[in-house]
């Protein structure tokens, strides 16, 4: 009989239990192992939308980072033409981190990159 | 004025509680960023059964168990485990030799397992077992009730089981529901969210751990009660239980082959059970699926019904105040008497679709409409043969309100000499107020005693729009439901009886496999025709909680209860009341056409009806009678096939031939009844007998160490859902013989007939709430966890003998009624020694032998047991048992009636197992202004004399001051009515002078308050 280890299994099951699902994985990289931390990012700003998609911690800095880079929507501008400020600047971003992730897939694809062999030692979701 | 002659009785109406409006609310708290709620996680593939053996002393402690590990449907570990306390000398020598020898995981000891066992509740698996409760307390290291707190409601009344000194591991709680269901629920430890999680204050769902308990899951999805010996015959598994008699003794390898083969037979039933419930098709998950209504509200639920719920308490009351239980009645008691005995095909479904309730099932809401006038024209022209028209039932959606004067209806009372209220269809008189009925009873009242009942207003009730998105279902893949154009109910049920005329040409595996389905369609048809719709969910308060009590017609009032009910998912009391008013519509209709054929009929049990040959009848007369009365009902046959809806049972024929063979019937009381044929020399042969009223007792000897010169039982007896122990076979047959004897009315029912029967009286029952464990405090002082009696261990009640007055002790002035005893006693296998520890679990004080009462003092009262809810049903008397005539007296209001009635029976009256509402206060607020206006006009004396009052009680009235009396208020009101009445010419007429001492119903004092006392309803608006 094989042995699991319980306590690994435990450790991921309160991973995943704060994802709510047992297959997290990021929408921007593609990362699916349990043991990375996830995150949910407002795809159009927390004020403005409730709708998330969820990223891994470091996708979800870049965005951050990415956030920084435009300056605060200044008060008295209408709330309409505010929200559509922010949902733009939103849509901006996630396009250019896809857009990220679709370069290196176009590299690796054309052959530019190396395609790295898989080590067998990862996710087993 | 005259007043109606009849016999006063309290009547017990259901109420609906609920919370006082206006309570102040706590302050929401201010969260500064929005709560994320996170679903909850589907239990991991991680499966852990175990079973545990014990020792046979009264702590039961865990000596050895098995437990095997399966991950991803695969065995990756089974072990031994054991607590080296325990061990005998040599056990750990042959515990090692063993797993040696059966190639299975080095032993462990008890708490390696207990770490285990929490690692596998981390990691999200599921326990596997049968009665976990009682393992799950052997392994742990403590209990305590627990908390009750807002939050933790649900399980209120349970045991909390520690199995670590830490508060940052989980306990276990268990709240017992009853024999077959509790809940089990992991706690939250401190600490149990991740930090990040708490500054988030995200709404994680706590891992409350997943716990099938295979007796549960074999009551819902193959409905009864089972144990492991009878579940693997059933479920046909590889491995079987095995027998042992070596407990408490040294281990040995047939011990430990016992024990391991148990743990593998659970694990079999497990998987036999899982694979039948995925077989179903349904979407919800296993383990969330606790009950035979939990089959039903997952299929609605995959539909996308959502059962609409009505929200005006004075609604909910106005059907809840028209709800009776199936009627169950003994007509002729205690005399032998040959009978058909018929039963109705699947009665809640088919009521359900000749009504077409499932159109209100599926609908957005329902519409009421005034049909006072139309109800009145219905009832005053109907006749029995309009209601062989399957359009006609659809018109039975109503509710009546009644003005009753000597009407046949459902009546709740307390009836002489029984604890708890029981329903019975009497006459009813009430002149004070009016009553909420079916008008399916009223129907039955109409064509069982001619009269029409005066309607005061009518309610007729009829679906809105159905809901949008509904989806079909798909049943094992054979039956398709489309919600919008199929009647759910009947499509069951039809698919039920098409099936069953398969089963002849079928054999083997292809018959089973259509037995099991036609199970599976029965649970479910019966389950979503009935049960849920009136699910309420108790929850014990204490200290106890003020609850406005809703009572249709009348102002809420506020109360103290100690049970809060919270209404279940599929709440609808509508649906209920119509339902059940329709089957005993059915019953009315079938004894209305017994009648018509000159046939009685000695009793009804909901659904079934024996009908009982006259004398002077032949027997091909009275079966081909019987057969018209069955006939009369095939044009209601809902689901397309040309039989009757009301069938011949199997048991009106011989088990081989299948010939027609004449059977008897001897009825005690309801539900207390024998079926039997007679053999040449006209003995009983029993084809069937109610095991009620017999089941609390422990059985005093073996099915093999049957009375000695009793013939054996039937195969049929032995096994399937009419089994019956040896023993409870043996007291039937003793009393039929005795009743088919010549010494029927001479002599009682001897219960000698075997010597087990001259021993006291046990009863077992487990401590399954910690009022019950705290019987057991002084047993418990002083020792550990370990060697104390445990929550859900076994226990021993016995029956003491009535106390004789004491003339000459220190309460002999005091006229005080010698208190009863109830006696308690430990678990021990050795029944003489538990005996021999029996205690008063009141006063502490030993009870010795000679005051229990033995088997055959327990039987000898059981064949007089009286029918009380009729005239003519007293303990002594035989033959046709007659209604009564009830006159209301006054009203109690309750809830759901008695959930844990054997846990009432067995501890005496320590628990009141319904739940109470008391009398509305607002219904003698009027007395108080009464009386003194009386004393004004009368003077005291005469006030005094004609209410029963004592002079100095009129005074205080007269003074403004509270008054507690033991005499009825009803008695009150007809003395005061009294004195009015002699001011006019008409005089009063009664049956006689009535006298306080002379009134039934509950004794007790009432508290006669001034009107500014009583709380004021502008309180609860």
């Amino acid at each position: 009989m094989d042995k699991i280890d319980l306590k690994r299994l435990g450790r991921k099951r309160e991973r995943l239990r704060t994802q709510g699902t047992i297959n997290p994985f990021c929408c921007a990289c593609g990362e699916h192992h349990w043991a990375v931390r996830y995150e949910l990012n407002h795809i159009l700003g927390h004020k403005h939308d409730d709708r998330v998609m969820r990223l891994c911690h470091s996708c979800h800095d870049k965005v951050s980072e990415m956030q920084r880079e435009y300056p605060p929507i200044p008060s008295n501008v209408d709330p309409v033409v505010a929200k559509l400020i922010a949902i733009t600047r939103g849509r901006i971003i996630n396009a250019k981190l896809f857009l990220e992730k679709d370069e290196e897939l176009e590299a690796l694809l054309t052959g530019r990159l190396q395609i790295p062999q898989a080590n067998g030692d990862g996710n087993d979701a | 004025m005259t007043l109606k002659v009849g016999e006063p009785l309290p009547l017990v109406i259901r109420a609906w509680s609920s919370e006082i409006p206006g309570n102040p609310v706590a302050k929401p708290v201010k969260v500064k960023r929005v709560q994320r709620k996170v679903p909850p996680l589907l239990p991991a593939d991680i499966h852990l059964v175990f079973d545990t053996e014990t020792t046979t002393d009264p702590a039961m402690r865990c000596r050895i168990g098995f437990y095997q590990l399966h991950y991803e449907r695969e065995l990756i570990d089974e072990r031994l485990f054991y607590d080296p306390r325990e061990a005998f000398s040599g056990d750990n020598k042959t515990i090692k030799a063993y797993a040696e020898a059966r190639r299975i995981g080095e032993p462990v000891t008890l708490d390696d397992f207990r770490t285990l066992f929490l690692e596998v509740i981390r990691a999200g698996g599921q326990f596997v077992g049968l009665n976990l409760p009682f393992d799950l307390s052997r392994i742990a290291t403590g209990s305590s009730p627990t908390k009750t707190r807002p939050w933790n409601k649900r399980m209120q009344g349970g045991h909390s089981l520690k199995f670590r000194d830490s508060s940052f591991v989980p306990r276990i709680q268990i709240k017992h529901i009853n024999p077959r269901l509790a809940l089990i629920s992991c706690t939250v430890p401190s600490q149990g969210k991740a930090r990040s999680a708490r500054k988030r204050r995200d709404d994680l769902p706590a891992e409350r751990g997943t716990f099938n308990d295979v007796r549960t899951m074999a009551s819902a999805f193959l409905s009864g009660s089972y144990n492991l010996e009878r579940l693997c015959e059933t479920l046909k598994t590889k491995t079987r239980k095995r027998g042992v008699e070596d407990h408490g003794k040294p281990l040995t390898f047939d011990y430990l082959d016992y024990a391991r083969h148990d743990v593998q037979a659970t694990w079999d039933c497990f998987c036999a059970l899982r694979a039948r419930y995925q077989s179903y098709g349904m979407s919800a998950p296993m383990h969330t699926i606790r009950s035979e209504a939990g089959l039903g509200k997952a299929m609605l639920s995959d539909m996308g019904i959502k059962i609409v719920r009505e929200t005006d308490p004075a609604k909910i009351a106005r059907s809840l105040h028209s709800y009776f239980g199936g009627r169950t009645e003994v007509r002729i008691r205690r005399v032998p008497t040959r009978v058909v005995l018929t039963d109705f095909t699947s009665m809640y479904p088919t009521g359900c679709s000749l009504m077409g309730l499932w159109r209100f099932v599926i609908s957005t809401n329902t519409i009421e409409r005034e049909a006072t006038d139309e109800i009145r024209q219905l009832l005053a022209e109907t006749k029995a043969a309009d209601w062989q028209s399957q359009d006609q039932w659809r018109r039975l959606t109503v509710l009546v309100r009644v003005k009753c004067a000597g009407d046949m209806f459902p009546v709740r009372s307390y009836y002489e000499g029984e604890q708890h209220a029981s329903i019975g269809l009497n006459k009813l008189t009430d002149n004070e107020r009016t009553h909420w009925f079916t008008l399916a009873d009223c129907l039955s009242s109409k064509f069982q005693s001619g009269k029409t009942p005066e309607v005061v207003e009518g309610i007729a009730f009829e679906p809105g729009p159905p809901q949008p998105n509904l989806k079909p279902i798909h049943l094992l893949g054979r039956l398709t439901i489309d919600p919008y154009k199929d009647d759910a109910f009947r499509e069951l049920i039809a698919m039920r009886e098409r099936e069953k005329l398969r089963l002849s040409n079928l054999a083997g595996t292809e018959r089973t496999a259509v037995e099991e389905f036609r199970q599976f369609l029965k649970i479910l048809g019966n389950s979503t025709s009935y049960g849920s719709f009136l699910q309420l969910n108790i929850t014990d308060e204490e200290p106890k909680v003020r609850r406005a009590i809703h009572v249709h017609g009348q102002e809420p009032y506020e109360t103290l209860v100690a049970k809060s009910e919270q209404p279940g998912p599929c709440f609808n009391p509508l649906l209920g009341t119509l339902i059940t008013g329709a089957a005993r519509l059915m019953l009315a209709l079938a004894q209305l056409r017994a009648g018509e054929e000159e046939l009685g009929w000695v009793f009804c049990d909901t659904d079934s009806l024996a009908l009982a040959k006259p004398s002077n009848m032949p027997d091909t007369e009275f079966l081909a009678r019987a057969g018209r009365v069955s006939e009369w009902f095939a044009p209601l046959n809902p689901y397309g096939l040309p039989d009757s809806i009301l069938k011949l049972e199997d048991v009106n024929f011989a088990p081989l031939t299948k010939r027609h063979e004449p059977l008897y019937c001897y009825a005690i009381a309801s539900k207390r009844y024998a079926l039997f044929n007679r053999d040449d020399q006209g003995r009983p042969v029993i084809r069937k007998a109610s095991a009620h009223g017999l089941g609390h007792m422990i059985e005093p000897y073996g099915d093999d160490d049957g009375a000695p010169h009793f013939p054996p039982p039937l195969e049929g007896l032995k096994t399937g859902t009419d089994r019956l122990a040896r023993w409870q076979y043996d007291a039937w047959y003793a009393i039929l013989s005795h009743e088919l004897s010549d010494k029927a009315d001479t002599e009682r029912v001897r219960f000698d007939y075997h010597p087990a029967l001259l021993q006291p009286c046990l009863s077992r029952f487990s401590a399954t709430s910690p009022v019950m464990l705290r019987w057991m405090d002084n047993e418990n002082d002083g020792l550990d966890y370990a060697d104390q009696v445990k929550p859900f261990g076994l226990l021993y009640c016995l029956h003491a003998k009535a106390r004789a007055p004491d003339f000459t002790g220190p309460d002999a002035r005091s006229g005080a009624k010698a208190k009863d005893i109830h006696a308690v006693a430990p678990f021990h296998q050795d029944r003489e020694f538990a005996i021999a520890q029996a205690f008063d679990r009141i006063t502490g004080e030993s009870v010795s032998k000679d005051q229990l009462l033995t088997y055959a003092e327990m039987l000898f009262n059981y064949p007089i047991r009286q029918e009380a809810k009729f005239e003519n049903g007293g303990p002594f008397q035989r033959g046709p048992t007659e209604p009564r005539h009830v006159l209301a007296s006054e009203v109690h209001y309750i809830g759901k009636e008695a959930d844990r009635w054997q846990e009432d029976f067995l501890v005496g009256a320590g628990f009141d197992p319904t739940t109470q509402f008391g009398r509305n206060p607002n219904e003698d607020s009027g007395l108080f202004d009464a009386i003194r206006e009386a004393a004004r006009i009368h003077g005291q004396k005469p006030v005094a004399d004609a209410t029963g009052l004592a002079r100095g009680s009129i005074r205080r009235i007269c003074e403004g001051k509270s008054v507690r009396t033991g005499i009825s208020l009803w008695v009150i009101r007809l003395g005061l009515r009294t004195l009015a009445t002699r001011l006019v010419s008409e005089p009063a007429q009664f049956s006689g002078t009535i006298r306080a001492t002379e009134v039934r119903g509950l004794s007790g004092p009432s508290l006669i308050k001034p009107p500014s006392e009583h709380r004021q309803s502008s309180e609860i608006r």
